[in-house]
């Protein structure tokens, strides 16, 4: 790879080494090593010169790399492994101890529903003029930047309402689908599309 | 003896940094609420475990190299 900057000599004695060690220089171990210029370097050096120094040298770089490339490879697949564990132990923490509000509301099951579907809110009650004003919040009231809403402007009212259901009232990809009549796949590229739509409209007005 | 701890924490920092796409990525593996968490038990697992791992012998490239002479 690194060829071009060999002097002719040099280049000689590195095919001959490649043509008798062809497995060797296959190794993936060994393409991903050579393939660090600084590497590469020392590693012609060595194998022109082979003297106690370049070999040295040549011992030394490719251990600490061979030693990171094995500990990133060991650590990457440890980082999956450790979150799906977590995950799984914390699925089963959430089911054994349920918030009372997501418990269902008859022991066998969640035929009738959940707790969180029946329970009145006090706050509501007190103050009706509280759970008026919650569905009157849109999309535009609430956003202060500017580009944004610039760039909200620029979206079809069907786009907007998804957005705002999915946002700021967190409904969830299922419900706003029986709301339009769509299928939930569709609504997820709705709203995946609205949102490229506007981080393409502000990264270019930057 | 204090220099290489100072060493080994910059390694670790540089190695967090390395990693942090593979730990995002792993963070969709849970609920956003306990997203955090995971992110800092995943962290801590990371550097506890670079610690043991960084005591393991490695081939040099002698080492590595020999196998493959055998077979010629």
């Amino acid at each position: 790879m690194f060829h071009h900057i060999l002097t002719h000599n040099s280049k000689q004695i590195l095919n001959l080494f490649i043509r008798k060690n062809k497995e060797f220089i296959e190794q993936p171990i060994m393409k991903k090593f050579l393939s660090d210029k600084e590497n590469f370097l020392i590693f012609c050096k060595a194998i022109e010169q082979p003297n106690k120094e370049n070999k040295e040298a040549l011992n030394l770089r490719f251990q600490e790399f061979y030693k990171k490339a094995r500990v990133f490879k060991y650590l990457a697949s440890l980082i999956h492994i450790f979150s799906i564990d977590f995950d799984k132990k914390h699925r089963l923490k959430e089911n054994r101890y349920k918030l009372i509000l997501d418990k269902p509301i008859s022991s066998d099951g969640e035929k009738d529903g959940l707790m969180i579907d029946v329970l009145a809110d006090k706050k509501l009650n007190d103050n009706p003029y509280l759970y008026e004003l919650l569905p009157q919040e849109n999309l535009q009231d609430l956003i202060i930047n500017k580009d944004l809403a610039n760039a909200l402007k620029n979206l079809t009212p069907k786009q907007k309402d998804v957005l705002e259901l999915f946002f700021i009232k967190g409904y969830t990809n299922k419900e706003i689908a029986t709301i339009f009549n769509e299928t939930p796949q569709n609504i997820s590229r709705i709203r995946k599309a609205s949102l490229k739509k506007i981080s393409k409209q502000i990264t270019v007005e930057k | 003896m204090i220099n290489k701890e100072y060493e080994q924490t910059e390694e670790i920092i540089m190695l967090l940094d390395l990693l942090n796409p593979k730990i995002k990525k792993a963070l969709n593996n849970t609920h956003y609420q306990e997203r955090e968490d995971l992110e800092q038990e995943i962290k801590l697992k990371v550097i506890e475990t670079f610690k043991k791992l960084n005591d393991m012998p490695v081939p040099n490239f002698d080492e590595f190299y020999a196998p493959f002479t055998k077979s010629l």
